[in-house]
C-alpha cells in the first residue's frame, strides 16, 4: 500500500470487491478515465472502479507505478544518470516480465486497460495475445475467437474471393 | 459460438492484425465477418495492391526515375519529386523503391535521404546512420550506399531501411558472407536504427579478400533490390560468380542464391511479378533480354 508522501496528492481507488488502493494522483492519471474524472473534480473521496477485481487492478496500478513519467525533484535527479534509451529498454523488460500471466488474466487486463483508458497496457496486452496466433491461419483465429465456421460451402468461397490476395 | 459480450474487445484485439490476417479473418465466421465489416476494420478499398505503373530508372543517366504506366495514372502519380527538394537545383535521384515508396537523396546534398510515398507525396527523412568517417556524407560509401526499402503495407503500415555494408573491419581470410552479418535496419515504428546480425543458412561464397580483389569501392551501391514476402533479395559483390543475398527480415537469416551465368558486362536486375522474384539479363544480342524466374523450393533459377 502507498504511503502519503509529502507533496504528492493521493487518490483513492476502490474495487468492486471492496478493496481499497491509495495511489498516487500522477499514477492514477495514467488512466484516461481516472484524469477525466479528477480534472472534472468528480474524484474527491474515493473512485469506484466497477468491473475489475482487486487481483487485477493491483497489477493495474503496478504498471502504472511504473509507467508514471519521472518528474519532481527525485524523478529528475534520476532521469539525469540513466539515459533515456537505457531507461526505455529497462521498461521492455519489465513490461516483458510483467505479462507473463494466463490468458484468463490477460484478458481481464485488456478489459480493465480498455476500461481505463490506459493506452500503453493495452497495446502491451492486445499486441501479446495476437503474438500468440503465430501464424494468423483461420483455424488459429477461429480458435482464438472461440467460434466454429457457420457458412455454407459456397459462401465461404464468395468470402475467400473477395479478399482472393490474402490467401496467395 | 462466439462470444458477442465481447465482441468489442476482440475488436480492440485483433484490429492490430496485420491486414492480410485481418481478410484471412473474415471466413472464421458470420458473425465476426459483419463484426470487420461494421466497423471497417479492413481497408478494402486501399488493398490488395495493384500494379499501375513500373519504375524505369536509367542508371547510366543523371536522369531522374521515371514512372512507365498509364495515362490515367501518371494523371495522379508522377515520379517528379520536385517538391521535395530544398532548391530547386536539387533533383533527386531514387536510390531504392518498393511497393510504392521511393528512397531518395537530392544530388546537390546527397546525405538527405527521404522515404517518399509518391502517391500521396508524403514523406520523411531518414536520419543519418552514425559513421566514424570523417568523410562529408555524401562522400562516404557507407553513409550513401546500400540502403534497401522494405514495405509491404498488407503486413504493416510502418517500412523498413537495411544498410548492408559491403565489407567488414576484419577482413583477414574471414568467409564472405560473414555469419553472423551485422546489418542495420531502421525501422519508421521506433524511428531508430538498429544494429541487427543475420546468420548464413548453407555455404559462404568465398572469402572477404576474393570481394576486396574484385571491386575498387567496395561500399559502391548495388542496386535492383527486390522484396518478396517477408523477404530482401540482394545482390551480392561479384566473387567467382554472382550471387544474391536472400534476407529474411522476421528470422534474421540469409541465404546465397546463385545466379545464371552468361550476363553480358554489368546489366542484371532484379524484380517480381506475381510469380515471385526474377532477374533480367541481356545477352550480347542486341535487344535481348533472358528472364530467370526464382523457384523457391530448390532455390534454383531456371
Amino acid at each position: 500500500m502507498a504511503t502519503r508522501e509529502a507533496g504528492k496528492k493521493m487518490i483513492m481507488l476502490k474495487s468492486p470487491d471492496g478493496m481499497e488502493f491509495e495511489v498516487e494522483e500522477a499514477v492514477a492519471m495514467e488512466s484516461q478515465t481516472i484524469r477525466k474524472m479528477i480534472e472534472d473534480d468528480c474524484a474527491d473521496t474515493a473512485i469506484l472502479i466497477p468491473n475489475i477485481n482487486s487481483k487485477i487492478l493491483s497489477r493495474v496500478i503496478e504498471y502504472c507505478n511504473k509507467h508514471v513519467p519521472t518528474t519532481g525533484a527525485t524523478g529528475a535527479a534520476a532521469s539525469d544518470t540513466v539515459a533515456p534509451a537505457a531507461l526505455a529498454e529497462d521498461l521492455k523488460i519489465w513490461d516483458a516480465e510483467f505479462i507473463k500471466v494466463n490468458r484468463a488474466t490477460r484478458f481481464n487486463l485488456i478489459q480493465a486497460a480498455s476500461y481505463l483508458n490506459i493506452k500503453g497496457l493495452l497495446d502491451l496486452t492486445s499486441q501479446t495475445t495476437i503474438d500468440t496466433i503465430s501464424d494468423n491461419s483461420l483455424e488459429e483465429i477461429r480458435s482464438f475467437l472461440s467460434t466454429k465456421n457457420d457458412y455454407l460451402p459456397e459462401e465461404e468461397q464468395t468470402i475467400r474471393r473477395e479478399n482472393q490476395w490474402a490467401f496467395q | 459460438m462466439m462470444d458477442m459480450v465481447h465482441i468489442d474487445l476482440l475488436l480492440e484485439i485483433l484490429r492490430r492484425l496485420p491486414p492480410r490476417s485481418l481478410a484471412v479473418s473474415r471466413c472464421a465466421c458470420t458473425a465476426w465477418r459483419a463484426a470487420i465489416d461494421h466497423h471497417r476494420l479492413l481497408r478494402a478499398d486501399l488493398l490488395p495492391l495493384s500494379v499501375d505503373a513500373a519504375v524505369y530508372d536509367e542508371r547510366s543517366s543523371e536522369e531522374p526515375a521515371r514512372l512507365f504506366g498509364r495515362p490515367s495514372t501518371a494523371r495522379h502519380i508522377t515520379s517528379n519529386l520536385e517538391y521535395l527538394a530544398d532548391d530547386r537545383l536539387d533533383v533527386r535521384g531514387v536510390q531504392d523503391h518498393c511497393n510504392g515508396l521511393f528512397l531518395t537523396h537530392g544530388w546537390m546534398d546527397e546525405f538527405r535521404v527521404k522515404v517518399v510515398n509518391i502517391a500521396t507525396r508524403q514523406w520523411a527523412p531518414l536520419p543519418l546512420l552514425p559513421c566514424a568517417c570523417s568523410w562529408p556524407p555524401a562522400m562516404c560509401g557507407r553513409c550513401r550506399n546500400n540502403r534497401y526499402l522494405v514495405y509491404d503495407p498488407t503486413i504493416s503500415p510502418h517500412y523498413k531501411v537495411l544498410y548492408i555494408p559491403r565489407i567488414l573491419a576484419d577482413t583477414t581470410c574471414a568467409e564472405w558472407p560473414p555469419t553472423p552479418y551485422v546489418m542495420y535496419v531502421f525501422s519508421s515504428r521506433t524511428d531508430h536504427w538498429k544494429e541487427t546480425s543475420f546468420v548464413r543458412e548453407g555455404a559462404a561464397a568465398g572469402t572477404a579478400d576474393d570481394v576486396n580483389s574484385c571491386s575498387y569501392d567496395p561500399d559502391e551501391h548495388m542496386h535492383y533490390a527486390a522484396y518478396w514476402q517477408g523477404s530482401l533479395y540482394v545482390p551480392s559483390p561479384r566473387i567467382k560468380d554472382d550471387f544474391l543475398l536472400r534476407i529474411n527480415l522476421s528470422s534474421d537469416k540469409y541465404q546465397l542464391i546463385k545466379l545464371p551465368k552468361g550476363r553480358v558486362e554489368s546489366h542484371f536486375r532484379l524484380g517480381k511479378s506475381k510469380k515471385g522474384v526474377y532477374c533480367v539479363m541481356n545477352t550480347n544480342v542486341r535487344c535481348t533480354f533472358r528472364v530467370w524466374f526464382l523457384h523457391e523450393s530448390c532455390g534454383l533459377t531456371d
